[in-house]
C-alpha cells in the first residue's frame, strides 16, 4: 500500500503534467495509485518513484493530454445538451402552462396599451428588468460557487450561455425604437414578436438558473472535497 | 491507438466499446483501473487496454448517456465508478448482437466451408 503522502503527491504529479482540474486529477490519482500498488507488490524492490515512472510511461507519449482533451469535450457537450433540455422543458408539460400564461399577459398588456409609444416603453421596462434579473442571477451564481476551492472542468461551464441575452435585448429594442422614431411605425405584430423574444430570454435565464442548481448539487455530491465546509 | 502491447492490435480496433459495455453489464459498477486489469486477466494477458484509449472512450460514453458515474471515498482516497444507464443496458444488448454477427461474418471469411454448408 502506498502512503497518504504518496497519494497526495500524485495530485502534484498531475499538476506538473498539465492537469489543472481537480475532477480529472481525482480519477488519474486513483488510477496511478492502484497501478503503482500492483507494480510494487509484484516487485517489492521497486521504489514509489520508479513505479510511478513506469506507470506514467504506459500513458504513452502524449501523457495525460488526450484524457484531458476528451474530458473537456465531453463536459462541454454534456453541459450544452443539459442546458437545451432544461430550456425546452419550459415548452413542454407542465412548465409550458407558465410560459403560455406569461406570453398571454404580455399580449394582453399590448392590447390594453393602444399607443405605440407606450408599448415601446413597456417592452423597454421589461428588457431592463430582465437585465437586472440576469445580473442578480449571476451574482447569486458566483456566491454559490464561492465555496469551490479547487478548479474543476465539471463546473467550468457554469458561466457560459447567459451573456448574450442582455445584448440581444439591447439590440432588439434599440433597433425597434429607432424604427419608430424614423418611420413612426410600430404595430401590434412588432410588439408580439419582441414580446416573444423577451419571453425566450426570460426562459433562458430560468433554464440557466435550473442548470446551475443541478450542477452545484451534482458537484457537491460527486466531489465534496473540492468545496470548503 | 486503442490497444497496445500486442502484435494484432489492429484486429481489436473498434471492439473496445463492446468489451467495456459487457464488463459493466456483468460487474455492475467498475473503476478505470479495474477494467484494464479485468480485460487483461480474462484474456490471460493477450489484451492490454491503454489508459489513453480507456478514459477518452469512457468520457464519450458518459456524454452519450450510456454510462453514468458516481464517486466514493475509499479511506482518504476518492474513487470514480462507472455503471450502465438504462439506455446503456439497451445499447449493450445491441452491441453484443452486432459483435456476434461480426464474429460470424469473420468465421465465414476465415473458414469458407462453414458458409457453404
Amino acid at each position: 500500500m502506498i502512503t497518504d503522502e504518496h497519494y497526495e503527491s500524485l495530485f502534484a504529479f498531475c499538476r506538473k503534467h498539465y492537469v489543472q482540474y481537480y475532477d480529472v486529477q481525482v480519477e488519474l490519482a486513483d488510477h496511478l495509485s492502484a497501478a503503482i500498488e500492483e507494480r510494487m507488490s509484484n516487485n517489492p524492490k521497486l521504489s514509489f518513484e520508479q513505479a510511478l515512472d513506469a506507470v506514467y510511461a504506459g500513458f504513452g507519449i502524449k501523457g495525460f493530454a488526450d484524457i484531458v482533451a476528451a474530458r473537456e469535450k465531453m463536459v462541454s457537450k454534456q453541459c450544452r445538451k443539459q442546458k437545451w433540455k432544461l430550456f425546452f422543458s419550459y415548452f413542454t408539460v407542465p412548465k409550458i402552462a407558465m410560459t403560455i400564461c406569461l406570453y398571454a399577459v404580455l399580449l394582453l398588456l399590448g392590447k390594453i396599451l393602444a399607443q405605440d409609444f407606450h408599448r415601446i416603453v413597456l417592452l423597454s421596462a421589461i428588457g431592463f428588468c430582465l437585465i437586472i434579473f440576469e445580473i442578480i442571477h449571476s451574482l447569486k451564481n458566483s456566491k454559490l460557487f464561492k465555496k469551490q476551492i479547487k478548479a474543476m472542468l465539471y463546473t467550468g461551464d457554469r458561466l457560459n450561455g447567459l451573456i448574450s441575452s442582455s445584448v440581444i435585448i439591447q439590440i432588439t429594442l434599440s433597433s425597434r425604437i429607432s424604427k419608430v422614431i424614423d418611420l413612426n411605425v410600430f404595430n401590434y405584430f412588432d410588439y408580439a414578436i419582441i414580446s416573444f423574444i423577451l419571453l425566450l430570454m426570460f426562459v433562458n435565464i430560468l433554464a440557466h438558473r435550473d442548470f446551475i442548481k443541478e450542477l452545484y448539487n451534482s458537484a457537491i455530491e460527486k466531489y465534496p472535497l473540492a468545496f470548503s465546509k | 491507438m486503442y490497444i497496445c502491447s500486442m502484435k494484432k492490435s489492429s484486429l481489436y480496433k473498434g471492439c473496445l466499446e463492446p468489451i467495456l459495455l459487457r464488463l459493466l453489464k456483468d460487474h455492475g459498477r467498475m473503476y478505470g483501473y479495474q477494467m484494464t486489469q479485468m480485460v487483461k486477466d480474462i484474456t490471460k494477458g493477450e489484451l492490454n487496454i491503454t489508459e489513453g484509449a480507456l478514459y477518452p472512450l469512457l468520457h464519450k460514453l458518459e456524454e452519450q448517456g450510456i454510462v453514468e458515474t458516481e464517486t466514493e471515498m475509499n479511506g482518504n482516497r476518492m474513487r470514480k465508478y462507472y455503471s450502465l444507464t438504462k439506455a446503456g443496458k439497451k445499447q449493450t444488448s445491441i452491441a453484443m448482437d452486432e459483435m456476434k454477427a461480426f464474429m460470424q461474418s469473420l468465421e465465414y471469411i476465415v473458414n469458407p466451408k462453414i458458409a457453404l454448408r
